[in-house]
């Protein structure tokens, strides 16, 4: 409502009223101030690169890297096919598709299996009496005191061929020869899950925190099995809390491109990876930007049924 | 039937242990409406819930038709609880609240429905099945959770201090409701509140307990009446309490002297050890100073507080002691009392009652 709307409501109020009015909205703007900042910021470091990396996905490729200043479809054609260099003829582009399909299958995989340790673990946390509570966060936060890499680097070491891992396995009798851990898609999954662990513990942790116990005992009282309990009253009131961690984890695991790097070798590319090449040794600067923006619509996809799971819990009475 | 053997419950350990019960035997009979009385941190809600299977005695046991259950969890006991905020889950709509203790017990889905349609009629919310749980008055979620915990058709309800957030003309009301679901489930019933007159209007037994001991259990006749103990008598109703000293008994007689008043009683009204004697005070009459037969006291009005159909005489009395007296206004003594004036009371022997101090 602007403010020419406003107006001859105002006069036909008491003035009372109309003072009170004016206060909201003087409010109301004073508020708009304290989000400028924010804003601003937004609008700079993240709607403007937006707006350069859609720009660069429609025009043409310079073979030195950077871009011509020319309109081009090309770039988007080449996210999901191959132009044959001689006849010119279009055929699925397997490569793109394989890594495409690699990163939504491992982020899945590393969001649910965040989500089977991740949950009892917040569970676990959240119904510790207060005082260990904190001590338990406090073991949740140590990982982040060292560097992102080094931790993957350390994984790297103990999944080895000659790793602890393996030394321990063989020591047991449970392999006859070293196991070929580094460097797949496993050893990717099982980065990305320790990485991004503390993602899912920490939200769902808050929500289980807020969980009334006396709900549990009155599942309980009417003859609920612990697994009934779980999944009819607990999961239900932490629903928040678990699509916000799940949505923490698979957005950036879709998207990791350290993790793969280190563990995943050479060979075992995620989309974050695949662009990263185009910008570098690909020298294909529009086609980086249309796989980047096909990673962004790929998130929005994700995103759309987890809103509606929110909705549709927040519906039928704000 | 449900018994309860020498049951205690200690909470924590060495220093900083705290005993709740000590010692409590108790038996509740069937279809009885059952009621736990006392002050706050007595340990009536810790009662509760050994019967209910959240707390586990430290010693004693919970028998229930000659099993012992102490040890069984709740969700395996026939016991169902209103608890005391009442619980609902939130994001379930009434009829789903009140199907899930069927649910759990695996009844078929035709069953279930029609016992919640029951239920809902029960406590006359058959308008209400699909709202969700927040957009009710604390009344109406009340109603929902007694007929959540009534669906399974337990053996046994527990409540704890199920009105107490309720506003006192919704109270009443829910006393009132209280009182007629369990003559029509014909189930027993547990009651838990530190509402004395609550207690004694709605109960068929009561428990009183205090500090973790239980005091006594009896009728709400009996209890009035015969209190055992100085504070079931100071803690039920109102009541004056006099020193007695006991001169001699010879026999079956014995000469006791109250507030400086001589009086014969019958030996076998005096507990063992010291007492006091407990006089309700609409027992007390204004009376002629000198009469025969009872207890007589004479004192000065310290007051006269008027309150609508009787009058309260506070009355001093000689020894310095102060006594309250319940008289009728149609009471022609009562006429030109005012405060500073002389007046005598009588007590009938039946009014005295001795108790141990
Ligand atoms: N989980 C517990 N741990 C330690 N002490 C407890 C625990 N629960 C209760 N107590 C103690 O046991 C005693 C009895 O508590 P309980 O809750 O049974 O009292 P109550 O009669 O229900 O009181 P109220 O009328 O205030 O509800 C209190 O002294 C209380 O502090
Ligand atoms: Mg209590």
């Amino acid at each position: 409502m602007s403010l020419a709307d406003a107006r001859p409501a105002d006069l036909a109020a008491p003035p009372a009223r109309q003072a009170e009015a004016r206060k909201s909205r003087r409010e109301a703007r004073t508020r708009w101030w304290l989000a400028t900042p924010a804003l601003l910021t937004i609008a700079a470091l993240s709607l403007l690169p937006l707006c350069i990396v859609i720009l660069y996905s429609v025009l043409e490729r310079d073979s030195y890297g950077g871009i011509l200043w020319a309109l081009s479809g090309e770039a988007w054609i080449e996210v999901f096919f191959q132009r044959d260099i001689f006849e010119g003829t279009l055929a699925p582009a397997g490569a793109h598709l394989a890594i495409l399909w690699r990163s939504i299958r491992l982020a899945l995989i590393t969001t649910g299996l965040t989500l089977l340790i991740g949950v009892p673990t917040a569970y676990f946390i959240g119904t510790r009496p207060a005082h260990t509570r904190n001590l338990w966060l406090f073991a949740i936060t140590v990982p982040f005191w060292t560097s992102l890499l080094i931790r993957i680097i350390a994984i790297g070491e103990l999944i080895r061929r000659d790793g602890l891992v393996n030394a321990a396995l063989l020591q047991m009798g449970l392999i006859d020869e070293p196991l070929q851990m580094l460097f797949t898609d496993f050893a990717i999954g099982l980065g990305m899950t320790y990485v991004y662990l503390p993602l899912m513990v920490l939200p769902v942790y808050a929500a289980v925190q807020r969980l009334d116990p006396r709900l549990m005992e009155a599942a309980y009282d009417l003859y609920a099995s612990r697994a009934r309990t779980f999944w009819r009253v607990i999961l239900p009131l932490i629903r928040p809390g678990v699509i916000a961690g799940s949505l923490l984890v698979f957005i950036p695991s879709l998207g990791d491109y350290v993790t793969p790097r280190v563990l995943g070798g050479g060979s075992n590319l995620m989309i974050g990876n695949l662009i990263e090449l185009q910008f570098g040794q690909g020298r294909n600067w529009p086609l980086g930007a249309a796989l980047a923006l096909t990673l962004m619509i790929l998130i929005g996809l994700a995103l759309i049924p987890c809103a509606r799971l929110l909705r549709g819990k927040a519906a039928p009475h704000g | 039937m449900i018994q309860l053997h020498s049951v205690s419950k200690i909470y924590g350990a060495g220093a900083g242990a705290v005993t709740a019960l000590s010692d409590v035997s108790l038996t509740i009979a069937e279809n009885e409406f059952f009621t736990l009385l006392g002050p706050s941190g007595c340990g009536k809600t810790t009662l509760l819930r050994m019967l209910a299977g959240f707390e586990v005695p430290s010693r004693g046991a919970i028998v229930l038709d000659g099993r012992d259950i102490a040890d069984l969890p709740p969700n395996r006991r026939p016991i169902n609880t209103v608890f005391q905020n009442y619980a609902l889950f939130p994001h379930m709509t009434v009829a789903q609240n009140i199907a899930f203790g069927l649910q759990s017990l695996g009844r078929p889905r035709a069953a279930i429905k029609a016992r919640v349609a029951e239920m809902l009629a029960l406590v006359a919310m058959e308008h209400l099945a699909d709202r969700k749980i927040a957009a009710m008055s604390g009344g109406q979620q009340q109603r929902v959770a007694l007929a959540r915990a009534l669906a399974p058709a337990p053996r046994i309800l527990l409540l704890d201090e199920p009105l107490s957030a309720l506003d006192l003309k919704l109270r009443r009301q829910m006393q009132i409701e209280l009182k007629r679901l369990q003559a029509e489930t014909g189930i027993t019933f547990v009651f838990v509140t530190h509402d004395q007159e609550e207690a004694l209007t709605m109960s068929d037994r009561i428990a009183v307990m205090g500090a973790g001991l239980l005091h006594q259990v009896a009728s709400p006749r009996d209890l009035y009446d015969r209190p055992a103990n100085r504070f079931v008598a100071g803690f039920i109703g109102e009541g004056n309490f006099l020193p007695v000293h006991v001169r001699s008994r010879d026999g079956a007689l014995a000469r006791v002297t109250i507030a400086g008043a001589d009086l014969t009683l019958p030996a076998e009204t005096l507990p063992a050890g010291e007492m006091q004697a407990l006089v309700r005070p609409e027992r007390i009459v204004l009376a002629p100073a000198g009469g025969t037969g009872g207890l007589h006291l004479s004192g000065v009005v310290e007051n006269l507080v008027y309150i609508g159909t009787d009058t309260h005489l506070h009355l001093r009395l000689p020894d310095g002691a102060q006594i309250t007296a319940r008289i009728g206004n149609g009471d022609p003594h009562l006429q030109g009392l005012a405060p500073g004036a002389r007046a005598a009371l009588a007590v009938p022997s039946d009014a005295l009652r001795l108790v141990p101090a």
